[in-house]
């Protein structure tokens, strides 16, 4: 029934102020609502840009990576993507087959659908991500796509931090890869990167999926928060109430979390998906601040 | 004319085209009426402030998106009681083609507004622009400052959520079928 039910027509009936008891009210003067203020505020200000000045510093998240080099390479922010964004995508010299194998796996990121994005894999095929699964049975932190319960349990976490991201090119990288560049965003922490997506493959065959990490700091973005800001949001928390700090933001070296039961270590974002709400509402409140 | 009175004449054209839909959105979000007077106040001294940053064609969203601040900014700082059952006691149902079905509509709204209210912020946020306040997605994603493909995305996994949350809730038992199935919905 449900999948028959127009939520927006519910809501739409459900509105406290329904436009048409808002057309006929009698405006008052413009300088009745701003009264002295606009008087003081002279002439238009300098347009005022909110968000802070990025500075390219590398996260302290990150260099807790153990080995760095290849798990930073092989490991990313993976997001769903926005679906028909696609149809705007340079998608430059990419084979025909190999967009429809990108489209496939990206739709499934976006719909969080561990079953679609493993019906675009060939056997065998592995996919890696900022995840670090406790009980991985691969090497390389790489994980089989068969493991269906790893797949869905990083598309939980996902879900928690509600991660969108936005496909914007994709270019061929040698006889056998495309590179794809992203613009990934995680809701729930205001925060917004550039990753690269890697997809292999073996013919037309789909052989891995992982993510890379592009700028973690963009100049040029539309959420608040860069990997900078991120940090800045924890310097603020650990001053403004250090029990809160130390709460919501236990690190340790090897310090795992579950979801749907499965342990994991998130190499990037080492925060629990279970205190995402909690985590979002501090943030907020960190940039009410600035 | 000089900029400044160029300025003036324009947000003045604007204010009197669209305070009215701004005051409904702050009713919509909860605001109490004593204070959408502030919150408008805000509003559209931002808008005399950054006057040259307000897109042509998009002021509506534009002010939406700088309303939407300024009432989470009341609602974080505890300003303000702003509670949207009180707004929905106080106002009476759009249409009310007699008592039972008043009664039960008002009761279907009820659940429908607790599991909308269960939902993220954000969710909620973009449902309500969509149904309440009519806009497209382009015009949304001026608002929350997002592309059109984001805010379709975002707005098929709220409505997706929502419709889970309905069910949860008991709403689909609670409405009446001739009501609630539609040919051709979207969720």
């Amino acid at each position: 029934m449900s999948r028959e039910f127009d939520v927006i027509e519910a809501v739409r009936r459900a509105n406290p102020v329904p436009p048409a008891s808002v057309t006929d009210e009698v405006v008052p003067p413009l300088k009745d609502v701003l009264g002295s203020r606009l008087e003081r505020s002279g002439a238009m200000s300098p347009i005022t840009k909110e968000r802070e000045t990025p500075t390219k510093a590398v996260p302290r998240r990150v260099r807790y990576l153990g080995s760095a080099a290849v798990v930073v390479a092989m490991l990313g922010l993976a997001g769903s993507l926005v679906l028909s964004q696609r149809s705007g995508v340079d998608w430059g010299a990419v084979a025909p087959d190999q967009r429809a194998v990108v489209a496939q796996v990206t739709e499934a990121i976006e719909n969080n659908d561990p079953d679609a994005f493993a019906s675009a894999f060939g056997e065998g095929a592995v996919f890696a991500t900022h995840l670090d699964f406790v009980d991985r049975s691969s090497c390389c932190d790489a994980y089989p796509v068969e493991r269906g319960d790893l797949v869905t349990a990083w598309m939980a976490v996902n879900e928690a931090w509600g991660l969108e991201s936005d496909l914007r090119s994709c270019e061929p990288e040698g006889d056998a890869a495309v590179r794809c560049s992203v613009r990934a965003s995680w809701q729930n922490l205001q925060l917004e990167i550039r990753e690269s997506w890697l997809f292999v493959f073996e013919g037309s065959e789909l052989r891995s999926f992982g993510t890379l990490f592009d700028d973690l700091n963009p100049v040029e973005r539309s959420m608040p928060l860069d990997f900078s800001g991120l940090e800045a949001w924890e310097a603020w928390l650990q001053e403004r109430d250090p029990a809160e700090y130390e709460r919501l933001l236990p690190y340790g070296e090897g310090f795992e979390r579950v979801i749907d039961s499965v342990p994991f270590w998130s190499n990037i974002l080492r925060y629990d998906p279970a205190l995402a709400t909690e985590i979002r509402a501090s943030i907020d409140d960190y940039l009410a601040t600035r | 004319m000089d900029g400044s009175a160029e300025a003036e004449a324009m947000l003045t054209v604007l204010y009197q085209e669209h305070r009215p839909a701004i005051d409904a959105y702050c009713r919509r979000r909860g605001v109490p009426s004593e204070a959408v007077a502030d919150v408008l106040s805000d509003v559209f001294l931002t808008a005399w402030r950054r006057v040259a940053d307000i897109p042509p064609d998009a002021e509506l969203p534009w002010l939406y998106g700088v309303a939407r601040r300024i009432v989470l900014n009341h609602q974080r700082s505890g300003r303000r009681r702003m509670r949207l059952s009180a707004v929905l006691a106080s106002q009476p149902p759009p249409q009310s083609p007699d008592t039972e079905t008043q009664v039960v509509r008002r009761a279907e709204e009820r659940i429908l507004l607790a599991a909308l209210a269960s939902l993220r912020p954000d969710d909620q946020e973009i449902i309500r622009l969509r149904a309440w306040e009519e806009l497209s997605s382009v015009e949304i994603g001026i608002v929350l400052g997002i592309s059109p493909p984001a805010v379709d995305m975002r707005l098929t996994r709220a409505k997706r959520r929502l419709g889970r949350a309905l069910s949860a809730a008991g709403y689909f038992e609670a409405v009446s079928p001739p009501r609630t199935v539609r040919n051709g919905g979207t969720s």
